[in-house]
C-alpha cells in the first residue's frame, strides 16, 4: 500500500531531542529482591532514530539485560538483590525525528478496500485481533468510529475541522 | 512363558466367546472386541482363553481387587465441580482395550509423523513465520489466538526439542479407521495414570496379561527420563547429573496425584512455583540447605501462568523472571513455553497442507474433520452444518464449553450462529464420529461404551520419538459423544498392546538407554522448604490424632464396661483433659462429678463432628492434607494409611457408640502403621527430622498441658486421675511392675516428666528434640539483617527445657514442678515458631 503524497510540500528539517526521564517508586516495608521489566525508550520507526545514552538504576542492579521485545520496543530486564526502600530508574534518550511529508488524506483508497486486506497484510493483521487480555472490542466505540467512515470514505479522513 | 492356545478362526463360534454369550449388545458401530456378526476379533482370543468368559462372579471379584488397589494406592483425581473440592477416586475398568501390535505400530507411524509436523509448525511460528508470509496460514490463525505469547518469541530451546512430551487422542471411526481428535502439547496430563492403571491390572489379571504378551511400558518412561534430561543446558548436580523439577500447581490442581507420582517415578523434585527463585537470570530451589541449582523444569503448570513478570501477571503458580532465565539459556523448559498454541483447533483444520507445505507428505493419521471460522471457506461449511457439528473454542486457551450442534433446538442454533458470525475466528467445529466401543464392566454385566484413547510420545535421542506402546483409555459414560475428559467422571481403561513378537527381536522405537551422565536427578537431600513445613505438620498432626484416639478410647471403654473398677471416676479426669485438648467445650468438661456419665456421652458426639475444628475428625482431615502435600516424600505404603485415614474420618462422623469403640481402635492401628512407616522405611534425612521434631513437639506440648488440666502440681491426685495420665501417656503396665497398688505422685510423676527410657515421658520427648535439632542443617548466609542466630536461640530454648526437666526435685517439689510447667507452657510453643520463622517461612528473605 503506497500512501499518495501531494506534490511541492516544504521538506522541513529534523529535531534532534535530548531527553530525561525519571521513574520513582517509594515503599512502606523493604523490599528484599525485585525484578522488573521496563519499557523506557521509542522503538526505530521511518523518520525516528532513537538511542539510549544511559539508564541509571538505583539502588546498582545485580542484572541489567537489554533486549528488543516482539514489537521493535527496547526492553530492559532489571534484578536488584539489594534491600530497598526507594527505587528509581533515570533514562537519557537522544532522539532524532525526521519530518515525514504528510500523505494526501482525501486520496488515500476507500477504507473498505483496505479493511478487506488487513487480514492478509502481514504489517496489519496482528493489530486487527482483539489483545489476548484486555477487554473484548467495544460495540459502542465501534459506533462512534463508524460516524468517521461513511461508505466509500478515504481510509484516513481528514479530522473534522 | 504362554501355553499355547489354539487360534480359532473368527468365523468360527469359539467355546466362550460369542457375543450373545457374553450378553455383549452389538450393532452397526465398530467394536474393538467383536465383529460386526457377533464374533470375538482375533487378537481378544488369547486373553478370553486365560481369563475366561465373563461372569458376574469372577469379574465383580476382579473389579473390587481393582478398586481396593488404587484405593489404596491412593489413586485420585479432584474434581473442580464438586463444591467439596475434595479427590475422587480414580475409576478403572477391569476389562482393558486390547489392540494387536502391527495396528498399534501403524498408529504410532501416524503419531511420529504428527509430533515432527507439529514441532516444525511451532518452531516456524515462533521463529520465522514463514508459513504466514507465504500464506499456508491465515495470520488470524497466530494473532487471534490468546496461546500465541509474544514474550516466547525467538526464545532458546536449550536441547533443540521444543516437545519433549507429546499426547494425542485418537477415536476409531465407523469404518475402523483411526482418527486425531485434539493433540496436547503444553503439558499432557495422563502419562502417570496410565502407568498406575498398568501396575493395577498386570496383577489383578496377572494370567491373562501374561499370557497376551502385553508390551511393557517401563522402557518409555525410561526414555522420558532422558528426554527431559537431554534438554538440561547443564548439569548442577554434585553427582553430575542434571538437576530436575517437577512444576505443580499443588494439590488442588486436579491431577496431582499425578504430578507427585510422576516425579517419583522419574526422580524428579516436585515443588510449586513458590519453592524456586530466580536470581541472576537462573532459576534455583528454595531448600533447607539454601539456592539450589534447577537445570530443567517439566511444568505441568499452564504456559501462561508460569511467570508473572511476563505472562500473567496474576499468576500465584508460576516463577517471576522464569522466561529471562530461559532466555538467557541457564534452565530448559519443557515442553517450550508457547508449545500450548499448538492445541489449537484451527491449526488441527489445517493439518494436511501444513503436513504437504512443511514435510511434502500426507497425513498418515486422517483428523477428525474439523473447520475454523476464522478461514472464509470453512467458516461457511461450519455454518451449513452446525445441525451436525460438535462446536468447540478454537484456541485452547480460550473459555467456552463445548456445544453439540444436533442437541441445540432451532433458537439455540440461531443464537450460536449469530455469535459465530460475530466473532468468527473463536470458533472450530468437528463433523461427528461415532467412536468405537468397547466392553465397559457395570453393574453386573459387559455393555459397550464408546472410548477416546490418549497416546504419548516423547522426544528421543536421534531427534526422533519413542511411543509408548500403550496410553490412556477413556470410556464416555455416554453413549453418543467421544468427548470424555477426567472433570467429566468417564471411566478409564488401560491399553493392552498384545501379540508382539517375543521380547529381543522386537524392533524398538526407543533410544540408547540413557548414558549415566544424563539421568536427571533430583535435588539432592534438600527439602523445598515448603516440604519440611508439611512434614513437621505431618507429624504434629498425626500425634495430636493419637493423642485425641487416645483419649476417646478410654472414655468409650469406661462408658462401655461397667465392670471395669473406678470406670465411673475415671470420666470427670477423662472430660477435663478432653477440654483441654480442645475436643470438647469448656462447659461440658468441668461437669461435676455426678454429672459425668451423661457428660460424655454428650462429649463423644462432639467430639467427632466435623463441625467442630477441634475434633478428631477435623485433626484428621488436616493430617490428611498435611499428608497429601508431601506424598512424594512419605514411604510409598502411607498412601494406603491416607486411603483409610479417609474412610476412618467419615464413618467417624456418623458412627454411633458401639461402632465408634471399633473404628477408635482401627485408626489407633492406622496411625502406629504411619509410625512404623516413617522409623522403618524413610532416610534420616532433613525431612525425616522435621518429621520427628513435629511428632516429639506435639507429644510435649500435650504432655505439659495435660499435667497442667490434671491438677497434679496443686494438690495429690485421687486415684482415677493418676490411672487415667498413666495410661494416656501408655504407662500403666511400667508403673504396676514397680508399684502394684496405690497412689504414688512421685513414681508416676517420675514416669510422666523424668524417665529418659519411657517413650511417652517429658525428658524423652525434649531429649529427642534436643539431638534432631543440632543435626538441623545450618541456616546459610543467616546474619545479613543482623540478630541472632535462631538456629542458636532454637538450641539453647531446648536446652534450657531439657535442663529444667531433669531436675530431680521436679517430682517432690510442686512449687517448682507448677513453675517448670508454666515455663515450659509457652517455651515449647515458642520452640515451634522458631523452627518456622527460621526454616519455612523466612528462607524468603534469604540472600542467595
Amino acid at each position: 500500500m503506497s500512501t499518495p503524497v501531494p506534490p511541492d510540500q516544504p521538506r522541513l528539517p529534523p529535531v534532534r531531542y535530548r531527553c530525561r526521564h525519571i521513574t520513582r517508586y517509594s515503599y512502606t516495608v523493604q523490599v528484599v529482591s525485585s525484578q522488573l521489566i521496563a519499557h523506557l525508550g521509542p522503538r526505530e520507526l521511518p523518520g525516528q532514530r532513537a538511542r539510549v545514552l544511559a539508564v541509571t538504576v538505583e539502588p546498582p542492579p545485580a542484572v541489567v539485560a537489554e533486549r528488543l521485545d516482539w514489537l521493535g520496543n527496547p526492553t530492559s530486564y532489571v534484578a536488584i538483590d539489594t534491600p530497598h526502600l526507594d527505587l528509581s530508574m533515570t533514562v537519557e534518550l537522544d532522539v532524532t525525528l525526521t519530518p515525514r511529508p504528510a500523505p494526501d488524506l482525501a486520496a488515500t483508497p476507500a477504507w473498505e478496500e483496505i479493511a478487506a486486506q488487513a487480514p492478509r497484510h502481514l504489517a496489519v493483521a496482528e493489530f486487527i485481533e482483539a489483545s489476548p487480555r484486555l477487554p473484548q472490542p467495544s460495540p459502542a466505540l465501534a459506533a462512534f468510529a463508524a460516524g468517521s467512515f461513511p461508505p466509500g470514505g478515504p481510509s484516513a479522513p481528514a479530522p473534522a475541522t | 512363558m504362554a501355553e499355547p492356545v489354539p487360534q480359532l478362526p473368527p468365523e468360527q463360534p469359539s467355546l466362550f466367546s460369542d457375543a450373545g454369550d457374553l450378553g455383549y449388545g452389538t450393532g452397526p458401530i465398530f467394536d474393538e472386541m467383536v465383529t460386526g456378526t457377533g464374533h470375538l476379533r482375533p487378537h481378544w482370543q488369547q486373553f478370553f482363553a486365560a481369563h475366561g468368559p465373563f461372569t458376574p462372579e469372577q469379574m465383580a471379584a476382579k473389579w473390587a481387587a481393582a478398586r481396593q488397589r488404587l484405593f489404596l494406592n491412593g489413586v485420585t483425581f479432584n474434581s473442580y465441580r464438586d463444591p467439596q473440592g475434595t479427590e475422587r477416586p480414580w475409576p478403572l475398568d477391569p476389562v482393558p482395550l486390547l489392540l494387536s501390535a502391527p495396528e498399534w505400530r501403524a498408529i504410532g507411524a501416524g503419531l511420529v509423523q504428527r509430533a515432527t509436523l507439529i514441532e516444525k509448525v511451532l518452531e516456524d511460528f515462533y521463529g520465522p513465520q514463514t508459513l504466514l508470509a507465504d500464506g499456508t496460514i491465515p495470520p488470524g490463525l497466530l494473532y487471534a489466538d490468546p496461546g500465541y505469547l509474544r514474550a516466547c518469541q525467538g526464545l532458546k530451546v536449550p536441547g533443540g526439542r521444543r516437545l519433549v512430551l507429546f499426547a494425542a487422542d485418537l477415536v476409531r471411526d465407523g469404518d475402523g479407521q483411526w482418527r486425531v481428535l485434539t493433540c496436547r502439547t503444553e503439558a499432557p496430563t495422563g502419562v502417570g495414570y496410565a502407568l498406575e492403571n498398568r501396575a493395577v491390572l498386570s496383577q489383578t489379571l496377572a494370567d491373562p496379561f501374561r499370557a497376551c504378551n502385553v508390551e511393557r511400558l517401563s522402557p518409555f518412561f525410561e526414555a522420558l527420563r532422558a528426554a527431559v534430561a537431554r534438554a538440561a543446558p547443564q548439569c548442577s548436580g554434585v553427582d553430575g547429573h542434571p538437576r530436575a523439577v517437577l512444576l505443580t500447581p499443588g494439590p488442588f490442581n486436579e491431577a496431582y496425584f499425578e504430578h507427585a507420582y510422576l516425579a517419583r517415578h522419574l526422580r524428579m523434585t516436585l515443588a510449586e512455583g513458590a519453592d524456586m527463585v530466580v536470581r541472576d537470570q537462573a532459576v534455583y530451589l528454595k531448600t533447607l540447605a539454601g539456592l539450589e541449582r534447577v537445570d530443567v523444569i517439566l511444568h505441568r503448570v499452564d504456559d501462561a501462568f508460569c511467570d508473572p513478570l511476563e505472562l500473567r501477571v496474576d499468576s500465584a503458580l508460576g516463577v517471576p523472571g522464569l522466561l529471562q532465565a530461559v532466555r538467557a539459556g541457564s534452565v530448559a523448559v519443557v515442553n517450550a513455553l508457547g508449545s500450548g498454541m499448538a492445541e489449537s483447533m484451527a491449526l488441527l483444520a489445517h493439518m494436511p497442507a501444513l503436513s504437504r507445505r512443511l514435510l511434502g507428505e500426507e497425513l498418515l493419521l486422517a483428523d477428525v474433520p474439523t473447520f475454523w471460522g476464522g478461514d472464509e471457506g470453512q467458516r461457511a461449511a461450519l455454518l451449513a452444518q452446525l445441525d451436525r457439528m460438535v462446536m468447540r473454542p478454537a484456541f485452547s486457551s480460550l473459555p467456552g464449553h463445548v456445544a453439540n450442534g444436533p442437541d441445540l433446538g432451532e433458537d439455540a442454533r440461531e443464537a450460536l450462529a449469530a455469535r459465530i458470525r460475530a466473532r468468527p475466528q473463536d470458533w472450530a467445529g468437528q463433523l461427528p464420529v461415532a467412536p468405537s466401543t468397547a466392553p465397559l464392566w457395570r453393574d453386573g454385566r459387559v455393555e459397550p461404551r464408546p472410548l477416546v484413547v490418549r497416546a504419548f510420545l516423547c522426544a528421543s535421542g536421534d531427534g526422533g520419538w519413542t511411543v509408548m506402546p500403550g496410553g490412556l483409555v477413556r470410556i464416555s459414560a455416554d453413549a453418543r459423544h467421544a468427548a470424555v475428559s477426567l472433570q467429566e467422571g468417564a471411566g478409564s481403561k488401560d491399553l493392552w498392546v498384545v501379540g508382539a513378537e517375543p521380547l529381543g527381536t522386537v524392533r524398538r522405537l526407543i533410544s540408547a538407554p540413557p548414558d549415566g551422565a544424563r539421568e536427571p536427578s533430583p535435588v539432592p537431600g534438600n527439602l523445598p522448604s515448603r516440604a519440611a513445613d508439611h512434614l513437621f505438620w505431618v507429624g504434629r498432626y498425626a500425634e495430636r490424632a493419637a493423642s485425641a484416639v487416645r483419649l476417646l478410647r478410654g472414655a468409650t471403654l469406661r462408658l462401655s464396661d461397667d465392670s471395669r473398677p473406678a470406670a465411673r471416676e475415671e470420666l470427670s479426669p477423662l472430660l477435663r483433659l478432653m477440654g483441654r485438648a480442645t475436643l470438647i467445650p469448656q462447659e461440658i468438661a468441668q461437669l461435676p462429678d455426678s454429672d459425668a456419665a451423661r457428660g460424655m456421652r454428650q462429649a463423644l458426639e462432639i467430639a467427632v463432628d466435623p463441625a467442630n475444628p477441634g475434633s478428631l475428625v477435623a485433626t484428621t482431615g488436616r493430617l490428611r492434607r498435611a499428608m497429601g502435600s508431601v506424598r512424594d516424600r512419605l514411604p510409598l505404603d502411607s498412601r494406603q494409611v491416607l486411603g483409610r485415614l479417609d474412610v476412618l474420618g467419615a464413618s467417624l462422623a456418623k458412627a454411633d457408640r458401639a461402632a465408634l469403640a471399633v473404628l477408635l481402635g482401627d485408626f489407633s492401628q492406622v496411625l502406629a502403621a504411619q509410625t512404623g512407616l516413617e522409623l522403618d522405611s524413610m532416610p534420616r534425612g532433613a525431612g525425616w527430622r522435621f518429621l520427628v521434631l513435629g511428632r516429639r513437639l506435639e507429644r510435649a506440648i500435650d504432655a505439659v498441658e495435660r499435667l497442667q488440666a490434671s491438677g497434679i502440681a496443686h494438690e495429690r491426685p485421687d486415684a482415677a486421675t493418676q490411672e487415667v495420665l498413666l495410661e494416656l501417656a501408655e504407662a500403666g503396665p511400667a508403673y504396676r511392675e514397680r508399684f502394684p497398688v496405690g497412689v504414688q505422685r512421685e513414681a508416676a510423676l517420675s514416669l510422666l516428666l523424668t524417665d529418659p527410657e519411657h517413650p511417652h515421658s517429658l525428658l524423652f520427648q525434649l531429649e529427642t528434640i534436643r539431638r534432631q535439632v543440632s543435626r538441623l542443617p545450618s541456616l546459610p548466609a543467616f546474619g545479613a539483617a543482623g540478630g541472632a542466630d535462631p538456629l542458636v536461640r532454637l538450641g539453647d530454648l531446648v536446652a534450657q527445657a531439657s535442663y529444667r526437666v531433669q531436675d530431680l526435685a521436679l517430682t517432690r517439689d510442686m512449687g517448682l514442678l507448677s513453675a517448670t510447667l508454666f515455663q515450659l507452657g509457652w517455651a515449647l510453643p515458642d520452640v515451634s515458631n522458631l523452627l518456622s520463622q527460621a526454616y519455612f517461612s523466612h528462607v524468603h528473605a534469604r540472600a542467595a
